[in-house]
């Protein structure tokens, strides 16, 4: 409108503004589950959960989506919840193995270890292959205490090379209490992408546990200073720098459990 | 049409892919995909106390450890599930599926359990408390009928699940209704208080940490005492009298508390009682006591004692002898009277 041509706001008092990109990419069900990705892999988890649910409402259709919701709320402890979403995305996709799996993670998580065995079963007897298949099955072993749990998890870092997968190892093993071998996991995928704070943060978290003080701190210190405002990564420095000797750390430190 | 799933080329028209299932109509279906969300203590009680963890092994202990009995075509239910639910009669039945003979169980056994308990003590109750009994090892038996193969097999894990029920339900829930509300019931009537067939309920649990106050109607073992008559007072021959047993009466007075009755007046440290016995017309009129009553001793004189014995000597020292009642011999407070039912009332 001409009567605000003479207006000076922005642009002509503050020198030329930088191109705006033309938005060429269409906000459909793909774009959503990306950006849910991108959420995932910055371990936040609830963002990535309502991007999955905004690509569902685009496009039913994509199992992906289904998928990463059952894996968000897994990741959020929300079992019951996850439990009953599988249920009812294995109503619309009948035996896709990744449901399976996720239904098998969260029912492990729940204690019941025969069913999460038998889904585990059924999941690799369906079509195609995932890392996420192996992960599941490995998180299974881990809680009815057999020892095969490494082989499932090599196996699924074979089947995708991302560095997402060995982190996802890691947090499973530090929710069932291995920080030991959290740590070795959560090393390769800091050395597959060291520019990821999420990795730092988790390989940070496993050395705390371990009492491996001065590491853990260098680790946070990687976190902030990929992601300044990585709230935990600063809660865990500040607790690190005020924290006193304990006998159990102590312990730990000499024994190595 | 493609399945978005498998990318299996189906025919046009069709609902479901023909290869994986899937549905082909998803693009255009209502179906919410916003998942359910636990409530923030749902999350923190889940965190604190961890999942049924305790249970889950337990479940999975069972299954590893009983013989392989079940018929899963029959019972399509992990046996835990169905084990644990034996508890209550019609519940199993439920579980699978069988609503109505399940329903039929349970409503058969609540009606007959609270028949029971309302006439607890007398005859009809305990014909219905049996039946209630009965439904519940019937529930149990058609389950176990149903789901497990073999002949004898069949009857040593019904054996074996009722006597679980037994020990895990009946016998602490009969345990902690006796300590409340125990019947007890009056064979010898003695006008005008107890009629023949009467039945009270006491409590044993009244006096746990505490001792009978005066006032409380009580059922107590009356002192042993032997009286032997001499003809001249028994009638034709001489006569021994055996005083045992239960009875119900009032407490009158505590330990250490001086108690003086004459003339039908009870006194008790110096200031007339509020409190009579229940069949306070049995005091004879010329009846004298004076007693200090020990500790750990209350005073309940015996008019509901069904032998009368008027006028035999030493008379104040008889009544006296009887009255005092050691504190241990009190079982309970008596506080209901439930039969007849045309006489239900509160004692107090």
């Amino acid at each position: 409108m001409a009567r605000f041509d003479k207006l000076e706001i922005g642009s002509r008092a503050d020198g030329p503004r930088p191109p705006v990109e033309p938005e060429n990419t269409e906000r459909d069900g793909a774009y959503w589950l990306k950006q849910a990705d991108e959420q995932r892999r910055t371990g936040l988890h609830e963002n990535a959960l309502r991007f999955y649910s905004r690509a569902l409402e685009d496009d039913k259709s994509l199992v992906a989506g289904w998928v990463g919701q059952v894996q968000m709320l897994v990741a959020l402890d929300e079992l019951k919840e996850a439990d009953l979403w599988s249920r009812k995305a294995l109503e619309l996709f009948p035996s896709h193995g990744d449901l399976l799996a996720g239904r098998a993670q969260a029912l492990c998580r729940m204690d019941e270890i025969k069913q999460a065995y038998s889904l585990s079963d059924g999941s690799f007897k369906q079509e195609g292959n995932s890392a996420y298949r192996w992960l599941v099955r490995g998180e299974i072993q881990i809680a009815g205490s057999k020892d095969t749990d490494r082989h499932c998890f090599d196996k699924a870092q074979q089947v995708d090379s991302d560095w997402l997968v060995p982190l996802e190892i890691a947090v499973v093993y530090l929710h069932y209490q291995r920080p030991s071998k959290a740590l070795n996991r959560a090393y390769r995928a800091t050395e597959a992408a060291p520019d990821r704070h999420y990795a730092w943060y988790v390989q940070g978290l496993c050395q705390f546990e371990l009492g491996l003080n001065s590491s853990a701190l260098s680790s946070f210190a990687r976190c902030i200073e990929l992601c300044p405002k990585h709230v935990e990564a600063e809660r865990r420095l500040t607790e690190l720098q005020h924290r006193g000797g304990s006998l159990r750390r102590i312990l730990r430190r000499i024994f190595g459990f | 049409m493609q399945c978005s799933n498998c990318r299996f080329e189906n025919m046009p028209g069709i609902d479901n892919c023909g290869r994986c299932g899937t549905s082909l109509r998803l693009a255009t279906a209502v179906i919410d995909v916003h998942p359910p969300r636990a409530g923030r203590w749902a999350k923190r009680w889940s965190r604190r106390f961890g999942t049924r963890r305790f249970v889950n092994r337990l479940a999975d202990w069972v299954a590893d450890n009983s013989p392989t009995l079940w018929n899963d075509a029959a019972i399509p239910v992990p046996q835990f599930e169905i084990l644990w639910r034996m508890i209550v009669p019609g519940w199993p039945q439920i579980r699978i599926g069988r609503r109505v003979s399940g329903r039929a169980f349970l409503f058969i056994y609540l009606v007959a359990m609270c028949v029971g308990l309302i006439f607890i003590g007398t005859q009809l109750g305990s014909m219905f408390l049996g039946l209630a009994f009965a439904c519940h090892a019937g529930s149990i038996l058609d389950i176990v009928f149903a789901a497990v193969e073999g002949g004898w097999t069949k009857f040593i894990y019904f054996i074996n699940c009722a006597v679980a029920v037994t020990l895990l339900a009946y016998f602490p829930a009969g345990w902690s209704i006796s300590r409340v509300a125990m019947p007890v019931v009056i064979a010898t009537p003695v006008p005008v208080f107890l009629q023949s067939g009467d039945v009270y309920l006491y409590s044993r649990a009244a006096y746990y940490g505490a001792t009978p106050q005066a006032g409380d109607v009580v059922l107590y073992q009356i002192p042993h005492a032997r009286i032997q008559l001499p003809a001249n007072v028994a009638g034709r021959y001489p006569a021994i009298y055996m005083i045992d047993g239960e009875r119900i009466d009032r407490v009158l007075a505590t330990g250490r508390q001086k108690v003086v009755l004459t003339g039908g007046r009870l006194v008790v440290d110096g200031q007339a009682s509020p409190w009579l016995p229940v069949n306070a017309d049995r005091i004879p009129r010329d009846l004298n006591l004076a007693v200090t009553v020990p500790d750990q001793y209350c005073l309940i004189l015996p008019t509901t004692n069904p032998q009368f014995i008027p006028g035999a000597p030493p008379f104040d020292q008889f009544w006296s002898q009887m009255s005092l009642v050691p504190v241990d011999n009190v079982w309970g407070r008596v506080y209901l009277r439930s039969q007849p039912l045309g006489r239900l009332a509160r004692i107090r």
